[in-house]
């Protein structure tokens, strides 16, 4: 249990300022009072098992995550435990008081490494990394932000996962006849609508923000975390038929809403794909798509700061990691045209001309000219 | 304080670096600040990573490029000091001289000034949603 209250604004606690065995106790204490909500799931090829104590949390994480739900027979490698304070009355023993001053969202470690923590004004989760254990608590599942609900524990889980071999990286990936197309940019480049307008044009969808970057022999995989993406203005206007299954921020600053796709498109995502091809959207002032040959420097630029500097430590290793996966397939410009409809017939065009396996196709694609989605 | 007699080397501490396609990607993990160098700028990163001085860096960019030796050393300057200030170099106290590294005297290029385009763009995420302190292989770092 934490021992002493600490300023907190500081990220490295020593070993007693953790308050992971605190959690578990005040946990605990919830268990023992209401029902318990259990998901057994299956996230990158690792068994995960999530106990949540407050009826709407549990229902945000199983919409957000229950598409990954796997035999409850399979031994959890980690556990998830969370509570609801509002919705149990059971209230966090010792946390520590809120520093408006500090950033909204504030990752912890202490100084051994062994503990890594997410806290914010309503809520926190903390991973014990040698139990493979995370527990936390919100005050209510009503004050989670956007990025809570459509990625739960996604912090926690990328300190986890990057443990074992699997990075999150910033993309969206679709796939196409056995050949995975990833997307990258940075916020507003496009990867949402080319995943989304992939999905709803047949293709198989395993994310359009994160996903989780493994290797599989020597083929480079890219698993599907989340079956939620988040729609702002701009998505809304260009799938209007997706509004109404839109979930509407709990603050007024949130500017996205939250979609699940499990219950737009039930059925429609998978779990793991091998990664082909590297595709970098952007929206240009033209009636179709078309995708042409992109530099692995451009490529380089597109994936990694994003995806580096959104992991709770950027590291040298996951950068590296990212200039073998841009070394190791092909890259193209996506230049999304207006016709939002005719994307998915680019992609699959695109998949379409990859020839043989990863590290089969060229390094530079110079001979695939661009191509215009009405040729397909 | 730079001299043209200085090595340079990457600050390992806090940076990652690629060169593809003769383009540096720096990526500056504590701040979360990028920058890319392309074409001669691209060049003199591998020269930096070679743990070269200014003085052998121009030398080298004079058997490649045609330009005139002060104009290699004032952008040489110029530019590591520029990296200096974006805390992505630090100075050495030993590195390789030139006698093993120089290549071969031939048909020298076109030369451009080198550049170093900055993007911060990343910096708002930071303000909200700082990482982890410490920089390492990964979660499992000590700080």
């Amino acid at each position: 249990m934490s021992s002493t209250a600490h300023d907190p604004s500081r990220q490295i606690l020593a070993p007693g300022e953790v308050p992971f065995a605190g959690l578990v106790h005040d946990f605990s204490r919830a268990v023992a009072l209401h029902r318990v909500h259990r998901l057994d799931l299956r996230i990158a090829g690792h068994a995960l098992r999530v106990r949540t104590v407050g009826d709407e949390w549990a229902d945000i994480i199983a919409t957000a995550m229950g598409h990954l739900t796997t035999d409850a027979a399979s031994l959890p490698e980690i556990t998830i435990d969370v509570w609801d304070v509002q919705a149990t009355g059971v209230s966090v023993s010792q946390r520590p008081t809120p520093d408006g001053s500090a950033p909204p969202i504030l990752m912890k470690t202490s100084d051994d490494g062994l503990f890594i923590g997410e806290e914010r004004l309503h809520g926190a989760t903390w991973l014990d990394r040698s139990a493979n254990r995370i527990v936390g608590f919100v005050d209510s599942a009503s004050r989670l932000n956007l990025d809570e609900r459509a990625r739960p524990f996604h912090k926690m889980l990328s300190a986890w996962l990057e443990d074992r071999g699997v990075q999150f990286i910033h993309s969206g990936l679709v796939r196409h006849r056995d050949r995975g197309i990833l997307f990258v940019g940075n916020g507003g480049a496009g990867k949402s609508t080319s995943s989304i307008s992939c999905l709803r044009g047949g293709l198989e969808y395993l994310g359009d923000d994160f996903i989780g970057l493994g290797v599989n022999g020597n083929r480079f995989v890219g698993y599907g975390l989340y079956a939620s993406c988040l729609l702002n203005t701009d998505h809304l206007r260009r799938f209007p038929d997706l509004g109404r299954l839109a979930h509407l921020p709990n603050y007024a600053y949130e500017d996205k809403c939250v979609l699940y796709l499990t219950e737009a498109f039930p059925g429609c995502l998978q779990t793991s794909s091998s990664i082909d091809a590297i595709a970098l959207p952007r929206v240009v002032d033209s009636e179709l798509t078309r995708f042409r040959p992109a530099t692995r420097a451009e490529t380089l630029r597109a994936i990694a700061p994003t995806s580096v500097m959104q992991l709770p430590r950027p590291n040298r290793a996951a950068f590296e990691r990212l200039v073998e996966l841009v070394q190791a397939v092909p890259s193209y410009w996506l230049e999304l045209g207006r016709r939002v409809d005719l994307i998915p017939d680019a992609v699959r065009t695109l998949a379409d001309r990859l020839e043989g396996g990863l590290f089969d196709t060229p390094k530079h694609p110079s001979a695939i000219p661009s191509i215009a989605s009405r040729e397909a | 304080m730079l001299s043209m007699s200085s090595f340079v080397v990457p600050n390992e501490q806090q940076v990652a670096a690629k060169v593809m396609d003769g383009e540096a990607i720096l990526i500056n993990l504590a701040t979360g600040t990028y920058y890319s160098m392309p074409a001669t700028g691209g060049f003199i990163w591998s020269l930096i990573e070679k743990r070269m001085s200014l003085d052998d860096i121009v030398r080298t960019l004079a058997t490649t490029y045609d330009a005139d030796q002060p104009q290699l050393e004032a952008d040489v300057m110029s530019l590591c000091q520029a990296l200096c200030n974006e805390g992505l170099l630090t100075i050495a106290t030993e590195g390789h001289t030139s006698d093993t590294l120089l290549p071969e005297p031939g048909d020298r290029l076109a030369y451009t000034a080198p550049t170093l385009e900055k993007f911060t763009d990343m910096a708002e995420m930071f303000a909200l949603d700082p990482p982890l302190p410490g920089l390492g292989t990964g979660p499992a770092a000590r700080s």
